[in-house]
């Protein structure tokens, strides 16, 4: 009953300004490129035929939506800020207080105790006044990476720019690539953190074993050629899996089956 | 420092968050799981669907909105009150009618557009 839906080219819609657009897709069976990974269905999440939709959608709609600041500074202060045990909110709150009370001079931030003050007062996140965790640590981390940023070539190519923010203290390999991601709008770096790593390793794009401590250049390759085999540009990508996965995992399993149809197949292989 | 110290963490707010947000969200869609967060209104497209009941669909029919579970995460199907589904929805804004109904919400779908076989659908609590 399943192998008409499964064997016949997928359409994707979206609606902008009441017309309808469309994104054809392979079939659910169809291999994506010479792997054994295969497109799924559309509608069902975390298959490669699910990214690249939403992937289509989120760029039509929004496409630089992930964008956090007006500049380099910008960047490098929101995403120091979140990250780790930091609640989103909290993040940007603090990114706006320090953004706000710099107020373009940056070099103000090379001082930790100045840092430091303004991150040990409480924020305001929805109407609630909560404290920044690691104050400190943060305060020192971005007073140091403003104290060196100075030195380095704001105008290099992409993955060069990731590199050298690599070097500043308390950013690895994450989160200068959603810098460099978020500043420039880069397909050329990915952002491994959980949620793409899970979304990777349901799809079988990562060789058993390899961890973001050891093997990060290998896994951002098999992630931007997956981009690339599935139309959707890495950027966009990243952050659809991001915000995807963030919201699946938040979600209650609910097991409300429907009857399979045959044109709405309940399963579909993705390994 | 390559994996070490903040960078070795599991989460980034790495969008636009604050609000929560998505894009396609829909009008008072976004933020967290606040009930009032559920009451918003959303246009979509009907995906995958399904050529044999949308012929039969005509603008101003009410649609059930449910989850079904897949192997791999919860998806929306659309049906007729007559238990037959129509297709499923897809857009930037089916993550956060999942999250609601999760929570006990209950959305119904309005024809609001039918072009040949392309169904526009707008999304609401019922």
């Amino acid at each position: 009953m399943h192998s008409l839906a499964l064997s016949t080219d997928q359409i994707v819609y979206a609606l902008k300004e009441e017309a309808f657009l469309e994104l054809r897709l392979p079939p659910a069976s169809t291999g994506v490129g010479i792997s054994e990974l295969q497109w799924g269905m559309h509608d069902h999440p975390k298959t490669p035929a699910y990214w690249a939709a939403q992937s289509w959608m989120w760029g039509l709609e929004a496409p630089g939506h992930y964008k956090l600041g007006n500049s380099l500074e910008d960047e490098i202060i929101a995403c120091l800020l979140g990250g780790y045990g930091i609640p989103a909110e909290v993040g940007i709150a603090a990114y706006e207080r320090i953004r706000s009370e710099c107020d373009g001079l940056y070099e103000a931030l090379a001082d930790e105790g100045f840092v430091l003050d303004l991150l040990s007062r409480p924020l305001e996140v929805r109407g609630r006044k909560v404290r920044y965790r690691f104050a400190r640590q943060k305060a020192h981390f971005l007073a140091s990476s403003f104290q060196a940023l100075p030195e380095i070539d704001q105008g290099l190519p992409d993955r060069a720019l990731r590199d050298g923010i690599m070097t500043l203290k308390g950013i690895g390999p994450k989160t200068a690539s959603w810098v460099v991601r978020n500043w420039r709008d880069s397909d050329l770096v990915a952002i491994l953190d959980i949620h793409i790593v899970r979304a990777c390793e349901h799809m079988g794009l990562f060789e058993p074993g390899w961890t973001v401590e050891r093997h990060y250049l290998a896994m951002e390759e098999a992630f931007l050629a997956f981009a690339e085999l599935i139309g959707a540009r890495p950027s966009l990508l990243d952050s659809v899996m991001w915000n995807v996965m963030r919201e699946l995992a938040r979600q209650p399993v609910i097991d409300r089956r429907l009857e399979p149809t045959a044109d709405l197949p309940l399963f579909a292989s993705v390994n | 420092m390559s994996g070490r110290g903040p960078d070795s963490g599991t989460d980034h707010n790495r969008n636009s968050i604050g609000s929560g947000g998505s894009p396609g969200s829909g009008s008072g869609a976004g933020g967290g799981s606040d009930a009032d967060d559920c009451l918003f209104v959303q246009t979509a497209p009907l995906s995958s669907p399904v050529p044999a009941v949308v012929s039969g669909l005509k603008v101003g029919d009410v649609l059930e909105v449910d989850l079904q579970n897949t192997p791999s995460g919860n998806r929306l199907v659309v049906s007729t009150a007559g238990g037959q589904a129509a297709g499923s929805l897809t857009h930037p804004g089916h993550l956060k009618i999942i999250q609601c109904i999760g929570t006990g919400h209950i959305y119904k779908a309005t024809v609001v557009q039918k072009t040949g076989a392309l169904i526009a659908l707008r999304i609401e609590p019922k």
